[in-house]
């Protein structure tokens, strides 16, 4: 148990609105497929919670979702 | 590969009386597909192009060459400026810096501190508010013989809510609502271009002067959550405690009435005026009241109140869909033709409340997409929820040939009489 989150995402519904790369630019890359956003890396540790959570609530389509990892995750 | 010049359509109105005020744009639409994916059209001033299909409409929102700010295109491109200004482009060019008028990086800073106001969970706050107003509108109206859905509710409640969000004291409010009714009217006469200017000129002193008293009371106020959303876009302030300076906010105000306005009471009666008209849409609601979210996102698809987008223009030559679209090209994406468009939506022209309408392009897409989506789909929903719950037999006053559609570029109903409990008894007497 890390205490890490993880980041998850209706991708097909992205708007390429691209708040979430504003605001976090080391999770959420624009250059994903059909010019949609891509997630760099899904595991967050706390100390970027509050951050990962901004680009989370920023999304007007609400694809992204933050939520607590598993416990017998891997990562 | 071969790249075409864009076919030029001039036996087609592709102007806002022939889209926006017609009785059906999509037949509009149809036409414009068929003749090609980005096709040329006189426009005041110079040729401007349209993009119609689903897929290139995606793409030239992607397109990082395109700019809406009036100083970057002014200085590359002034005869398009020029142009622009004198075809009234001037509603997103006056005053100060705003979400419309900009290109990253000012855009990106901007958007992130105003997105603060705007999250969907604010908005999800705003519901019971919105409930309580129309709650109170349909009061009064069952009251009425033949009530007006879009002068009595429609516009009602958007003019409320704006001056809720905006902190508007109620003693202004006569006021607010004159100037912003004739800032959002577009002219028709030069008599009429006076008075917008007039009118907008005076909202903008109001608001300037209604910031400085906000922000001083804001300072006095130790209240851990700003009560309204220009408290919140005060307040905003970013992880390098950047801010947004009183002409910017002035500006955010603005284009809150010019884009918030108008666009919602189409939206919600567009979905009063059809769900009259189409019996088996209106009982599939009335069964199962929760399809309304999905209702709201296919009227948005089927007849949204921004047919076409805001206008880009192309920094240097591009090609969309094989097409060239030389530097200094006007360019606009017809987003009623892409959520029509055949190849992405099956019996586009047909209303059905429970397809799949994910993508559709009814808010716009990319950076631009638009800000207040989460309000308007939370007013809407609420709006016509209610509508149908309280008044299930409401019927039309009038015949729909008697319907009219405002003649500007939002797509908007003049008006929309009803009978909110019919007198079904009549037929058997």
């Amino acid at each position: 148990m890390s205490g890490r989150a993880g980041i998850d995402a209706d991708i097909k519904r992205c708007a390429s609105v691209r708040q979430c790369v504003a605001v976090a630019p080391e999770y959420f890359s624009p250059n994903g497929e059909g010019g949609r956003v891509r997630i760099l890396q899904s595991s967050v540790p706390p100390e970027d919670f509050d951050l990962v959570d901004e680009a989370v609530e920023s999304c007007p389509m609400q694809v992204l979702g933050l939520h607590p990892a598993a416990p017998d995750s891997a990562s | 590969m071969n790249l075409q010049d864009a076919p030029h359509v001039d036996d087609i109105d592709v102007s806002a009386l022939g889209i926006e005020a017609s009785k059906c744009p999509w037949a509009t639409h149809g036409q414009l597909r068929e003749r090609g994916p980005v096709l040329t059209h006189p426009r005041p001033g110079g040729l401007g192009y349209v993009v119609t299909g689903y897929e290139d409409v995606l793409a030239a929102f992607q397109e990082p060459a395109f700019s809406k700010d009036p100083n970057t295109i002014d200085e590359q491109f002034p005869e398009v400026s020029a142009g622009a200004k004198r075809a009234g482009f001037a509603l997103t060019t006056s005053g100060s810096s705003h979400l419309l008028n900009t290109d990253p990086p000012n855009h990106t800073r901007l958007r992130r501190l105003v997105m603060r106001a705007f999250t969907p969970r604010r908005i999800q706050s705003l519901r019971p508010r919105i409930q309580e107003i129309v709650d109170g509108l349909l009061d009064e109206l069952q009251e009425q013989e033949t009530p007006d859905l879009i002068e009595d509710f429609a516009f009602q409640l958007s003019i409320t809510m704006i001056c809720e969000l905006l902190g508007v004291p109620s003693e202004d409010r006569a006021d607010f609502r004159v100037w912003s009714v004739a800032s959002t009217t577009p002219p028709r006469k030069d008599d009429d271009l006076n008075r917008q200017v007039e009118a907008q000129k005076a909202l903008q002193d109001y608001l300037a002067a209604h910031i400085v008293r906000r922000r001083a009371e804001l300072a006095q106020s130790d209240a851990a959550e700003p009560a309204d959303i220009l408290s919140a876009m005060i307040a905003a302030r970013d992880e390098n405690d950047d801010n947004l300076n009183d002409s910017e906010l002035v500006g955010m105000a603005f284009l809150l009435l010019i884009a918030g306005h108008e666009t919602t009471v189409g939206l919600i009666g567009t979905m009063a005026h059809r769900l009259a008209t189409l019996p088996d849409q209106r009982e599939l609601l009335l069964q199962d009241p929760d399809l309304i979210e999905n209702a709201v996102e296919e009227f948005l698809r089927f007849e949204g109140a921004v047919q076409r987008s805001t206008l880009r223009v192309a920094m240097e030559d591009l090609v969309i869909a094989d097409t060239r679209i030389p530097a200094g090209s006007v360019v606009s994406m017809l987003l009623g033709s892409a959520n029509h468009d055949p190849r992405k939506f099956e019996n586009p022209d047909e209303v059905d409340i429970t397809r799949d309408t994910t993508g559709h392009v009814a808010f716009g897409q990319g950076i631009h997409f638009c800000l207040g989506a989460p309000l308007a789909r939370a007013e809407a929903q609420i709006a016509i929820g209610t509508l149908l719950r309280r008044f299930p037999g409401y019927e039309l006053a009038v015949s729909e040939d008697e319907l009219r559609y405002a003649r500007t570029v939002i797509r908007a109903l003049v008006g929309l009489p009803v009978h909110l409990k019919p007198q079904k008894a009549t037929a058997a007497l």
